[in-house]
């Protein structure tokens, strides 16, 4: 078959059009006084789903704080990447918002594998770096500069072993960890506290992102005789996960983490599947505090989905970030810093409220636990003893 | 020097490592491999453990990457002699599931939390980081490309060539064609693991979840679209899938669309890369540089 | 054991209608298709767009999928593979992973998928089964049925018309194939277009069993469909069928008797690495280089 070499003129028009698109919107940065914030995560390829959802979050607490008058009398900036799920990106861009944006910090709503590379980055410049949910336990670690908003999984992953024994009053419990650094983390914390609180594990079966299939692990759970499963996964894992029990006709107790907090998990579970799940996490959507409802009113007025847990824990990065500057009084990164460490008590956030943060830069806040009722999450119960708060 | 355009850069000079080193293997010697990247990957875990575990200093543990990925890959070679084309592929594929497997299962390893706080490299007390890190790299690219000029000139070079061109006849004329064959993907696989040491370096982290299928394909497309069985084409391949989706930031969600369509439009216009034989670029050359293309490929 | 045996079959049906789409083309066309996991994602994407849009329902969700499916191959054959077929072995395989990238981007776009996942609920009005301990669902039985109607179709159109004596003759030797006759465009475009179709099927249905549609949802079929393949010898029909089992019984057997020590998908290819090197030409034996 004849195989028509193209024109040269072909060649040329087809390729220039292909990347005069690409430069026809690179457009200067509109010049003004704002305070610049960065933010990066994973707004395009396999994560994009939760790199959007905290983009979007972000942008909303953009708005709020700017619609209360902003931070030092100035507007706050979004200065906003997709590091696109792969790690040279989240390090290019941490080099993007330090020294060619220049941000007076930033927040991150990327996973572990991409935070951590670019906190070296904002650490050795010197400029503040909030992480949003990233789970890794020494992201925080990496220095003075990072700060996390959402709980440790030594915390959640104990909270959900207190809630079963405690709480649930159930006495033996398989496990069903995801293989990545959140699963692994959370199982851990599990496994600790089951210890101490006298709760029996039966198995721990770990799968992985790819495996669709989570009938064996179910199958092999189906004859051990507990009374609860504790799972970790994002939304789609969960889905499968009540979706594949329901089909088995199984119909024990799972207790999940906040990967599932997620309307997502709703829609994609059968009807009746998701009910009664419970899971640890961080959006009490029953609570009374006023930023939570307005919060979860405005994601939806606009971005016509419920807000999740990655949404509300950006918001509240962002929040706490622009409520630090507030109290230093200026975009100085050391006087930040400070600020962040004497916030205590604060309530302006959908998580919190914030008790403090440790030294090393972690939050100490309670844990929510919500129940599936109907087409929403519910409240469940609350965690806030201290010595689960506290556990690093 | 901008900070991110010395990042950008620093890790394509990383990506010409690797698509030296697999030109070397698909380009020169013609076997097909789709797993390079679990090799870069052992290399960043065995810098990683070397630094952070053992507390070793470079260039040791740079040597041990080169080593260890070195006789990892004459392992991938012994069964890549029994199996042809597509079951190598194949068999390459699924090197980076087992080898990101091992990764993720082995605690010794960091299991699924990786290693983090690789200290950067430290040569007489100064550190390199940033622009003292691009230069490094830089030369480390300018010493492999000089070494793979030179060894392709080598009767070695001419035995991968006659491999690649027909397998058969070279084993007639007498090539030792499993011993080429082999030492092709130790030296291959030995360099992937330097350009791994050094892009753990970078990062300061490794996570098993940045070394599978999909970045093995990345590095495979730069070696085809730059002009696999090419010297420079490696080198341009690298700079266009490395530097396109940062040039592309602009049009932010319609990035990896339009990269996409690129990489379509660019190889079905230069079908044997950009710098393979007959390509514009390199007719474009050879007039200015006339003598130049004479050169073997 | 019943659910094991259950599991295997659905799964091996699954992978056998991925698998015989892409080996249809592979066998033709020798290209790495990889953008068949991105016409499987199109089409999954176009049945729940008719389904929910237009109120239709499975069937008819299945067959605008199918077609639009079919029509994406064609196109990709046509915009595509047409212009590379004679180049290097590489070059064509990175126009497909570039259509794949551009393809999944372009399906997290809004006005198409978005980044999440969407519920493709479809009830496909076949009824469960039930044989004492052996039991499947609605959607499965499904899948079973559509894989066997398929491959029926499939190997009575390659063994018993002329068409598919064209096929075969294209695949053994595509210039001597057309210097004896053959049409080979035409040939060519209808056996993309089958082949895509497939994919097209496969995506609909894994949907339903899944219930969620996504823009990478092609991305663990990108490998798998080529591990299948491979193993069955490429070309092969009856390879890839028995292939797809193979491979399913050894996931699906070692997740459950042996647990869940290391991931599923390493496993697999450790066993078929290992079933390469005792055979080194596939399970069915032919080797088309």
């Amino acid at each position: 078959m004849s195989t028509r070499n193209p024109s040269r003129r072909a060649f040329i028009a087809s390729l220039s059009a292909a990347l005069v698109a690409g430069a026809a919107f690179a457009g200067a940065a509109a010049a003004a006084e704002k305070v610049k914030i960065g933010f990066f995560s994973p707004q395009t390829g396999f994560a994009a789903s939760d790199g959007q959802a905290a983009l979007h979050g972000a942008q909303i607490a953009v708005q709020f704080i700017n619609g209360a008058g902003g931070v030092l009398g100035k507007e706050i900036e979004l200065v906003s990447y997709d590091d696109a799920s792969k790690p040279d990106q989240a390090a290019n861009v941490a080099q993007k918002l330090t020294q060619s944006d220049k941000v007076t910090a930033a927040v991150s709503g990327s996973y572990s594998f991409l935070t951590r590379p670019a906190a070296s980055i904002f650490q050795r410049a010197k400029t503040p770096l909030v992480t949003a949910y990233a789970v890794h336990p020494e992201i925080t670690a990496t220095g003075e500069y990072i700060f996390r908003t959402s709980v440790p999984a030594e915390v959640e992953g104990a909270s959900a072993a207190w809630t079963i024994s405690k709480l649930m009053k159930k006495k033996k419990v398989a496990l069903v960890t995801m293989d990545n650094d959140a699963g692994v983390a959370l199982a851990d914390a599990f496994k600790r506290m089951a210890d101490k609180a006298g709760l029996e594990i039966a198995t721990e079966e770990k799968y992985s992102l790819q495996d669709k299939d989570l009938r064996p692990i179910l199958n092999r759970i189906k004859g051990m005789g507990v009374d609860a499963i504790y799972a970790n996964g994002f939304y789609a894992q969960a889905a499968l996960l009540v979706n594949q029990r329901q089909e088995l006709g199984m119909d024990t107790q799972i207790v999940g983490m906040e990967g599932f907090d997620s309307p997502k998990f709703l829609e994609l579970a059968k009807p009746g599947a998701a009910e009664g799940t419970v899971i640890t996490t961080a959006l009490d959507r029953g609570s009374k505090n006023p930023v939570v409802q307005k919060f979860i009113a405005e994601y939806k007025k606009q971005f016509g989905l419920s807000a999740d847990m990655v949404a509300a824990s950006s918001f509240d990065a962002v929040t706490v970030l622009a409520e630090a500057i507030k109290r230093a009084g200026s975009t100085e990164a050391d006087a930040i810093v400070k600020a962040l460490h004497g916030i205590k008590g604060f309530d302006g956030v959908t998580t919190g409220p914030f008790q403090g943060f440790t030294e090393g830069g972690d939050v100490i806040k309670p844990v929510m636990i919500q129940q599936v009722k109907g087409d929403d999450f519910a409240h469940f119960a609350i965690i806030d003893d201290p010595e689960i708060m506290n556990l690093h | 020097m901008d900070g991110y355009l010395i990042s950008v850069a620093t890790f394509i000079g990383i990506w010409m490592l690797m698509s030296m080193s697999l030109n070397l293997l698909v380009g020169y010697a013609g076997q097909v491999s789709i797993g390079h990247a679990a090799f870069f990957g052992i290399g960043a875990y065995t810098t990683a453990y070397c630094t952070v575990k053992l507390g070793l200093p470079f260039p040791v543990d740079l040597l041990a990457a080169m080593v260890v990925t070195g006789i990892a890959g004459g392992f991938l070679g012994l069964p890549a002699l029994r199996v042809r084309h597509d079951f190598l592929v194949l068999a390459t594929i699924g090197i980076n599931f087992i080898v990101v497997a091992i990764f993720q299962y082995t605690p010794a390893l960091g299991g699924a939390f990786g290693i983090v706080g690789i200290p950067p490299i430290r040569i007489a007390g100064v550190e390199f980081l940033e622009l003292k890190m691009l230069l490094l790299v830089l030369a480390f690219v300018a010493l492999v490309f000089g070494l793979k000029a030179l060894l392709l000139r080598t009767w070695f070079g001419v035995r991968l060539v006659a491999i690649r061109e027909d397998e058969e006849a070279a084993a007639a004329i007498g090539i030792n064609v499993a011993s080429t064959k082999i030492w092709a993907f130790v030296i291959s696989c030995g360099v992937a693991g330097l350009a791994g040491s050094l892009y753990a370096r970078q990062l300061a982290s490794v996570f098993p979840e940045s070394f599978g299928f999909v970045e093995s394909v990345t590095v495979l497309t730069m070696v085809v679209l730059g002009g696999a069985g090419t010297l420079v084409g490696p080198l341009v391949g690298a700079i266009i899938i490395g530097g396109l989706p940062e040039y592309l930031r602009p049009i932010k969600e319609w990035r990896y669309v339009i990269y996409g369509l690129v990489l379509v439009l660019l190889m079905i216009f230069e079908r044997d890369g950009l710098l393979g034989k007959e390509s514009r670029l390199r007719r474009l050359l050879a007039r200015l540089a006339p003598g130049r293309g004479t050169a073997a490929r | 054991m019943s659910l094991t045996v259950a599991n295997i079959l659905v799964t091996g049906c699954l992978y056998t209608l991925i698998a015989i789409g892409l080996t249809m083309v592979y066998g033709m066309l020798r290209v790495l298709h990889i953008v068949h996991a991105g016409v499987f994602a199109v089409g999954a994407m176009v049945g729940l767009l008719v389904f929910q849009a237009l109120g239709a329902g499975f069937w008819l969700s299945l067959l605008a999928a199918m077609l639009a499916s079919g029509v994406m191959g064609v196109a990709i054959y046509h915009l595509g593979y047409r212009w590379v077929l004679d180049a290097p072995r590489g070059t064509p395989l990175i126009v497909s992973i570039g259509l794949f990238i551009a393809v999944q981007s372009l399906l997290e776009r809004p006005f198409l998928l978005g980044p999440d996942a969407s519920s493709f609920d479809a009830p496909t009005g076949l009824s469960a089964l039930e044989i004492g301990d052996f039991a499947m669902t609605s959607i499965q039985v499904t899948i079973v049925l559509s894989t066997a109607v398929v491959g029926l179709a499939v190997w009575y159109i390659l063994a018993r018309t002329r068409l598919g004596l064209g096929w075969r003759a294209l695949s053994e030797d595509m210039n001597m194939a057309r210097s004896l006759g053959v049409a080979a465009e035409r040939a060519i475009a209808v056996n993309m277009f089958v082949g895509s179709a497939m994919a097209g099927l496969a995506g609909v249905l894994i949907a339903v069993y899944e219930n969620a549609v996504y823009a990478h949802m092609g991305s663990v079929v990108a490998y798998k469909a080529f591990v299948v393949v491979v193993l069955g010898g490429l070309g092969s029909v009856p390879g890839a069928v028995a292939a797809a089992f193979v491979l399913a019984t050894v996931e699906i057997g070692i997740s459950t008797w042996l647990g869940s020590f290391f991931p599923r998908d390493a496993i697999g290819f450790a066993v078929l690495i290992l079933i390469l090197l005792f055979m080194p030409t596939g399970l069915m034996g032919k080797r088309l280089d």
